[in-house]
């Protein structure tokens, strides 16, 4: 567990943004199919 | 390589994803095979057992039987996935939630004893006590911040409850066609996720997860990974947890 009430500033980065957005892309698009297959499916 | 380094275990962990990801669905598909072929019928392709493309463009030219191969061989495969999925997002969930009101003594997975409970303004950094770097929303009043505050458990349980939903969409698809081979009505949504099926595909994966975290916790009162962010410092006490020790 990382310490919240560091003093440390860190840079928001390019980095961390892509790694936010591919997982809950990955998240997304992943339920979409799931859902909109066996709904086109039945 | 600086952003590279930085990511290291988002992207170990994507890498890890796609390539299971690609194994389940190679394997899978034979899996398929094997079942199909010992049944006399043909065999499906990896794109037919695994998209929905060819799918979608055929449904208006396809008429029954291929139309339910499809969609069943395809649903299989989404089943799943999706309950495994739902699994993993309600095991964060509730650890989540958790950890906000109960605690384990020595467990670097735990606040300390004494700390339950949602903490001040103060603790949070929350309004006035935000700092320059703070989210923006952490500084603002209302719904901004409740919104901030509890984003995590809100999303990890929407993902949950929509994977949940989609297992349930899957394996209504496939035992209908299980249904159907046996001669038997199809079941409708309601009495499907009312199902001995259902719950046994649910309850084994749900299992699983509380166990392993249940372990988690336990066991990192006692075991150590040096270097780890998941453990307490090799020589901290056992019933010391990281952040008592800092």
């Amino acid at each position: 567990m990382s310490d919240t009430n560091s003093d440390e500033t860190v840079e928001e980065t390019a980095g961390m943004r892509f790694a936010f957005w591919s997982w809950m892309a990955i998240v997304i698009a992943g339920l979409a199919v799931m859902i909109v297959l066996p709904l086109a499916g039945r | 390589m600086r952003a590279v380094k930085d990511n290291a275990l988002s992207l170990f962990f994507l890498a890890l994803f796609a390539l299971t990801v690609l194994g389940q669905a190679l394997v899978g598909h034979a899996n398929e095979n094997e079942e199909l072929i010992r049944h006399d019928q043909a065999p499906v392709s990896l794109g037919e057992f695994v998209t929905s493309s060819e799918f979608l463009v055929d449904v208006s030219e396809n008429w029954q039987s291929e139309f339910l191969q499809f969609s069943v061989t395809s649903s299989e495969f989404l089943v799943d996935v999706s309950e495994n999925w739902q699994s993993e997002f309600l095991q964060f969930f509730l650890f989540i939630l958790a950890t906000v009101w109960l605690v384990q003594r020595g467990s670097p997975e735990s606040k300390k004893p004494g700390d339950e409970g949602l903490g001040t303004d103060e603790d949070q950094m929350v309004g006035r006590h935000a700092r320059p770097d703070s989210p923006p929303w952490a500084r603002a009043d209302g719904w901004r911040r409740w919104l901030l505050a509890n984003s995590m458990l809100l999303v990890m349980g929407t993902i949950f409850l929509l994977s949940w939903w989609a297992q349930s969409l899957g394996g209504l698809v496939v035992a209908n066609q299980e249904a159907m081979d046996h001669g038997e009505l199809p079941m409708t949504w309601p009495s499907y996720v009312a199902s001995p099926e259902f719950w046994n595909r649910t309850l084994q994966n749900w299992q699983s997860e509380f166990l392993a975290v249940g372990c988690m916790v336990a066991f990192s009162i006692y075991l150590r990974q040096r270097g780890s962010a998941e453990s307490k410092p090799v020589g901290t006490p056992n019933g010391t947890a990281a952040l008592e020790s800092e």
